[in-house]
């Protein structure tokens, strides 16, 4: 196994971070942060105009005849039913994230925008910035990525790998060779950073859950590192034994808790509000979306410019650091799909659920503030961890709904980390898409070591910083990738 | 100052190198073979 030198390097470079972590957690912080300012300052306009061109790109080839080419023979129909496809979409779509910042992620932009205009002008543009980071332009950057490997993998008969579009394109050449190695490296290196910062997200979530259930105030480290252990116990044995249908089962019990969820808080808070608010929230967003795009807010104070990189730079990047795990994912199951059917599905159907999501968590917490003069604002300063919590227990029923969101989000961290170690594995043996079972078990300890890294960083933001760094090179991979698949398309007969 | 500006010029620079590269890829005519082996993978499938 070790004489796999791809394996052997990326095993070596996320240990270091991870042992680098363990030691001096405030150290590495510190270091990505500052790095992370350097690059985003450098290239925010980059970033930005990427996530558009990819987003345009989408469009352009959803319109485009290269829409009615089918990912997989001509004859290929889909292996899944059009319903069940766009389920497992949102499953792909809906993680522990959305748990975590459904209330938080709004209300925190409100308290910065609201120094520049008034409260309820604020509470629309956060919503609409909320909804811009996990809408379209997010999607576009997994669909690109998917379609790329679906694409040369079912219709040109490549391994699934990100390696794989340079090769077919451009040859087995020295050049193609090395960047094609150095692909698969980053994409792993982003892939297991990234996961690693969902289990700490999670965790962190978990933490607050329980703190809230048992009256418990800032239990600190030693509860977090209870809640790991349990949750690293608990992605081995899946990953031991074949558990595909139990890992479905596990992904659709957590899937259905959040949609219970969003339906009670739906039903239970202010509906007319919440409703009123996400209508007016999809005009805005489908009217503004694509011009904002290329935002860099160049001209705005220092304050301004932070808070676009701490969130709208580091979201965009923290899903070029989820594209590979995500895109494989959906390049998957869409074996037998046109292009058009594809991106359609791939982009439209998940904005809406997001725009949906944010609509009725924002809501709930815009209410709070606006409304009832709620102290939602000091929890996010305290204790961001919390902020969902604090609205369901001012919810009926609040120790059920809060036990309903602690277990959504431990099921959504063992299938992502068990999801992860398999793609990750399969990258490391050149895409074999039944990698040995020790190779699993080897990821699986890494993802853990990364999450642990990022639970004694014990901030949200160091986590940002470190994903962000990490993800920050499969920018360039990405658009390469997309430059081979438009090139293979100029060969297609349309 | 001056270093900040030399290390913002140095990233900027290989972005431009590299949109350079993406575009010059794009319009770069492949060789025979490699058509040619694509087209075999296109027929074993």
């Amino acid at each position: 196994m070790f004489k796999n030198p791809l394996l052997l390097i990326a095993l070596i470079l996320t240990g270091l971070v991870a042992i680098w972590g363990i030691i001096d957690p405030a150290g590495l912080a510190h270091f990505s942060s500052t790095l992370t300012g350097v690059l985003f300052t450098s290239r925010a306009w980059f970033i930005m105009l990427s996530v558009s061109l990819l987003l345009i790109l989408c469009i352009w080839l959803a319109i485009s005849p290269y829409g009615k080419i089918k990912l997989g023979k001509d004859d290929d129909e889909p292996e899944f039913s059009t319903v069940s496809w766009l389920t497992m979409l949102f499953a792909a779509g809906m993680g522990v994230g959305l748990l975590f910042w459904g209330t938080a992620e709004p209300l925190s932009h409100f308290k910065v925008i609201r120094d520049y205009t008034d409260n309820f002008h604020a509470a629309e543009h956060a919503l609409f910035v909320t909804n811009f980071h996990w809408g379209l332009h997010a999607w576009a950057i997994y669909a690109v990525t998917g379609l790329v490997m679906a694409y040369f993998s079912f219709r040109k008969g490549y391994p699934i790998l990100v390696s794989s579009p340079i090769k077919a394109v451009f040859g087995q050449r020295t050049w193609t060779r090395s960047v094609g190695w150095l692909s698969d490296l980053l994409a792993i290196y982003a892939i297991a950073i990234g996961i690693g910062g969902s289990i700490a997200m999670g965790v962190f979530q978990i933490q607050s859950g329980v703190e809230s259930l048992l009256g418990l105030h800032n239990s600190g480290l030693w509860l977090a590192a209870v809640i790991f252990a349990v949750l690293c116990l608990s992605y081995i044995l899946p990953l031991m034994v074949d558990l595909s249908k139990g890992m479905a089962t596990l992904s659709n019990t957590a899937m259905a808790i959040a949609g219970g969820l969003l339906i009670f808080v739906l039903l239970t808070g202010p509906t007319y509000y919440i409703m009123s608010a996400i209508t007016g929230s999809i005009g805005d967003y489908f009217a503004r979306v694509v011009p904002h795009g290329f935002k860099t807010y160049t001209f705005f104070d220092e304050n301004v410019t932070n808070w676009f990189q701490s969130w709208t730079l580091t979201f965009m990047v923290w899903w070029f650091a989820w594209a590979p795990f995500v895109g494989v994912f959906i390049a998957r199951i869409s074996k037998g799909r046109t292009i058009r059917e594809y991106l359609i599905g791939v982009i439209l159907v998940p904005t809406f659920f997001s725009i949906f999501w944010f609509g009725v968590f924002s809501s709930v917490g815009f209410y709070g503030v606006l409304k009832l003069d709620a102290p939602i604002l000091e929890v996010l300063k305290t204790n961001i961890n919390d902020t969902t919590f604090f609205v369901l227990r001012h919810l009926p029923l609040s120790t059920l709904s809060i036990i309903a969101t602690v277990l959504a989000a431990f099921l959504f961290v063992v299938t992502s980390v068990v999801s992860a170690s398999f793609v990750l594995s399969m990258f490391a043996v050149g895409g074999d898409v039944n990698p040995p079972t020790r190779m699993k078990l080897i990821w699986g300890v890494i993802l853990g070591a990364l999450g642990l890294v990022m639970i004694l960083s014990n901030s949200i933001d160091a986590v940002k910083s470190i994903i962000g760094l990490a993800a920050l090179p499969f920018v360039f991979i990405v658009l390469l990738v997309a430059v081979c698949l438009l090139k293979a398309l100029k060969s297609e007969e349309v | 100052m001056a270093l900040e500006n030399f290390i913002d010029t140095l990233l900027n620079l290989w972005v431009f190198a590299f949109i350079g590269i993406l575009v010059w890829l794009y319009f770069k005519k492949e060789s025979d073979t490699i058509k040619a082996e694509s087209q075999e993978r296109d027929i074993e499938r």
